[in-house]
């Protein structure tokens, strides 16, 4: 697999054939995310975070999913990016048995 | 008389069969007189039925449906076939185009028919609005289909109940000889003249078949609308032999299929049991249209509104703990503002959650002033500002009482870890030596999990920053919430595993914010008018500008100064 991150490739031609060059992306040109931090200006917060073109896809993703509408009522917005899971069905009980002791 | 088919396949109904369906109509007109709502909206017998004025319209429609989207389509009798839609990413995509269409040739042509439904939308209660935003909704697609964002706004408009709203009417009679003919001669039916028919759409993909019909509508509208059915190559053939063969037709297979409301167009998505049951004949099906999806360790055992792991699709559709009663019957943007509302209210922590960690926090920081009696123990991070998950981790961080700061990071919390394995304080315990060295623990009675700092003021300090801010954009907590969590699901949510932290988060919504309230002009002509006050637009704009439209090659944030962005390469970053 050819690392798009840091390599591209350029096609030039040459009496008529064509050649391929690899080139090394500019470091400075990279898709990390820079957020300056607002106590010191020298300190970069967003470095760290190297997944972060996954969390770009989970964005679109969510855009997506809020975008399209769908021919059903739908039941919930949120529902359609953030799933049901096992947390959120033991909040309710909680907040059940929460609501009981108030009463 | 009523009478519902499918095109492409053979179905015709026995006698005791018409008698049910004729039962069914009945008790639903019934219902509809009980109810006392005029408006024809509410009943299920207008949701799909067409005008015979707009015989016109409709041709217009097929063109342009030929011209943008789908390879072939044809008009046949009252249903719309539409084959092989291969340009499309998404089926939704499609309905919501073919729902736009139907709707703006009524409102073209239809203004000065009295039987004309009544639009009822929160949103637009004048008509003319809808009117024009129809109207430039189709240009803007026709122009650019990945210009989403100005389109987004339009899908206010696409209730169920606004969906297609034409008329019911004879449609029946003007159905040409021809196509009678063709449908005695193909699938042995006979229409009378005067006979109201039920109108259907179907769309066929590759292999699959998805039909919407009268008959599988509920007048409540929450269960589903659509019924579906896979169809495999095995199938496609026998239609093949039973349209050289009309006395072949197999009558009750396929009309209970479609009957049944069970199946929802996500079952056959997903699941490869569905395509046998599909196959299967009978009771066997109703026995067996309950399957399991969770795994057997998941904790929804004892959940009272769930009976056992097994359920219906519907079920599962329709369950979101965070919803309440009210926000289900809006629509809309406005809904959409209100479950950001009702999913912060849902998962924030309660206040005994809350006194719980102060509790431990409070021992611990005995603990602590033990080993080192002149210096300060504090607490920073989400925890008190108030934006936690009920299990995420408490923050802290131990400062010297003055600047003078002798012993280095590592030795304080080697001593500190020594005091709480001593004192049987809690379960788990390790200590990271990273660049910044971290003491990670799970306490034993509460089971909160603490991460502990030493000598460093960064965190400690932002947190009044943090809590000004939140004082003066008091909408950012229930997003940071709905986003958090998001992200939580896909294990993004740290930050030493490549996620974003909460601080980080913060930084980015507030970001986002400031950059509204200095561009509210453009935006706002941008997106026609649109207010942007609500809490759904905020969410959807954010999404939209980290997600699509911020540079993040070049470009960095910041926040500082109400918030203005730099280059990267100036910075040497």
């Amino acid at each position: 697999m050819l690392n798009t991150e840091a390599i591209f490739i350029k096609n030039q031609k040459e009496d008529g054939k064509n050649s391929f060059t690899f080139f090394r992306l500019d470091p400075k040109r990279s898709w990390q995310l820079s957020v300056e931090n607002f106590q010191d200006p020298d300190q970069d917060i967003g470095k760290g975070s190297f997944k972060f073109k996954k969390i770009l896809d989970c964005f679109k993703h969510a855009r997506d999913a809020l975008y399209y509408p769908s021919v059903y009522p739908i039941e919930s917005y949120l529902g359609l990016f953030i799933n049901v899971d096992s947390f959120l069905i033991d909040r309710s009980r909680k907040l059940k048995e929460y609501n009981s002791k108030l009463n | 008389m009523n009478k519902s088919f499918i095109i492409g396949k053979n179905s015709e109904k026995s006698e005791n069969e018409l008698k049910n369906h004729k039962r069914q109509l009945f008790l639903n007109r019934k219902r509809k007189n009980d109810s006392d709502d005029s408006s024809p909206i509410n009943s299920p017998h207008n949701f799909l039925s067409y005008n015979s004025n707009h015989l016109n319209s409709y041709n217009r429609f097929m063109n342009n449906l030929n011209k943008n989207i789908c390879d072939e389509i044809n008009l046949e009798g009252n249903c719309i076939v539409i084959e092989s839609p291969q340009k499309l990413n998404r089926r939704s995509n499609m309905m919501k185009y073919i729902n736009l269409q139907l709707e703006e040739d009524n409102n073209s042509n239809g203004l000065s028919n009295p039987n004309k439904p009544i639009n009822i939308d929160i949103d637009n209660e004048s008509n003319s609005e809808s009117d024009k935003e129809s109207t430039e909704y189709m240009e803007i697609f026709k122009k650019n289909r990945t210009d989403r964002m100005n389109s987004f706004n339009y899908s206010k408009n696409l209730n169920p109940n606004n969906m297609i709203k034409l008329n019911n009417s004879n449609f029946a009679q003007n159905l040409s000889n021809n196509y009678r003919e063709k449908l005695k001669r193909d699938f042995c039916m006979d229409i009378p003249e005067d006979s109201e028919l039920v109108s259907s759409i179907v769309v066929l993909d590759n292999k699959k078949r998805y039909t919407i019909n009268k008959n599988t509508i509920n007048p409540d509208y929450n269960s589903n609308i659509i019924s579906s059915r896979l169809q495999s190559d095995e199938e496609m053939i026998d239609i093949n032999h039973y349209r050289k063969n009309p006395s072949n037709i197999p009558h009750n297979k396929n009309c209970q299929m479609e009957e049944d409301k069970s199946f929802s167009m996500e079952a056959s998505l997903f699941s490869k049991e569905f395509i046998k049951f599909s196959k299967t004949d009978g009771e066997k099906e109703k026995e067996n249209t309950e399957i399991n999806i969770y795994q057997s360790h998941s904790s929804c055992d004892n959940f009272d509104n769930i009976n056992s792991l097994s359920f219906n699709f519907n079920h599962q559709r329709n369950f979101f703990p965070w919803i309440t009663d009210k926000t289900k019957s809006l629509r809309g943007m406005i809904k959409l503002h209100q479950e950001i509302l009702d999913f912060y209210e849902f998962i924030k922590p309660t206040s005994e959650e809350d006194k719980l960690r102060d509790i431990t926090i409070r021992r611990l920081k005995e603990l602590i002033k033990e080993e080192f009696p002149n210096w300060k123990v504090k607490k920073f991070g989400s925890f008190p500002n108030k934006i936690h998950l009920p299990d995420s981790d408490v923050d802290i961080v131990i400062l010297p009482n003055h600047q003078e700061s002798s012993e280095g990071q590592l030795k304080i919390l080697k001593k500190i870890l020594k005091k709480l394995v001593k004192n049987d304080f809690v379960d788990y315990i390790k200590l990271i030596e990273a660049r910044v060295p971290i003491i990670r623990a799970t306490l034993k009675e509460t089971k909160i999990s603490i991460d502990i700092s030493a000598n460093r003021k960064n965190g400690y300090e932002a947190k009044k920053v943090i809590k000004k801010t939140l004082e003066d954009f008091p909408f950012i907590r229930p997003l940071i919430y709905v986003l958090k969590y998001f992200l939580r699901q896909r294990k993004l949510n740290e930050s030493y595993t490549g996620g974003i932290s909460s601080f980080l988060l913060f930084n980015l919504l507030l970001s986002y914010v400031q950059y509204v309230v200095k561009n509210e002009d453009k935006i706002n002509s941008e997106t026609r008018g649109g207010k942007f006050l609500s809490l759904g637009h905020l969410l959807v704009g954010f999404l939209q500008f980290f997600g699509f439209d911020f540079n993040f090659e070049e470009i960095g944030i910041s926040v500082k100064y109400g918030g203005y962005f730099y280059k990267k390469s100036e910075r040497g970053w």
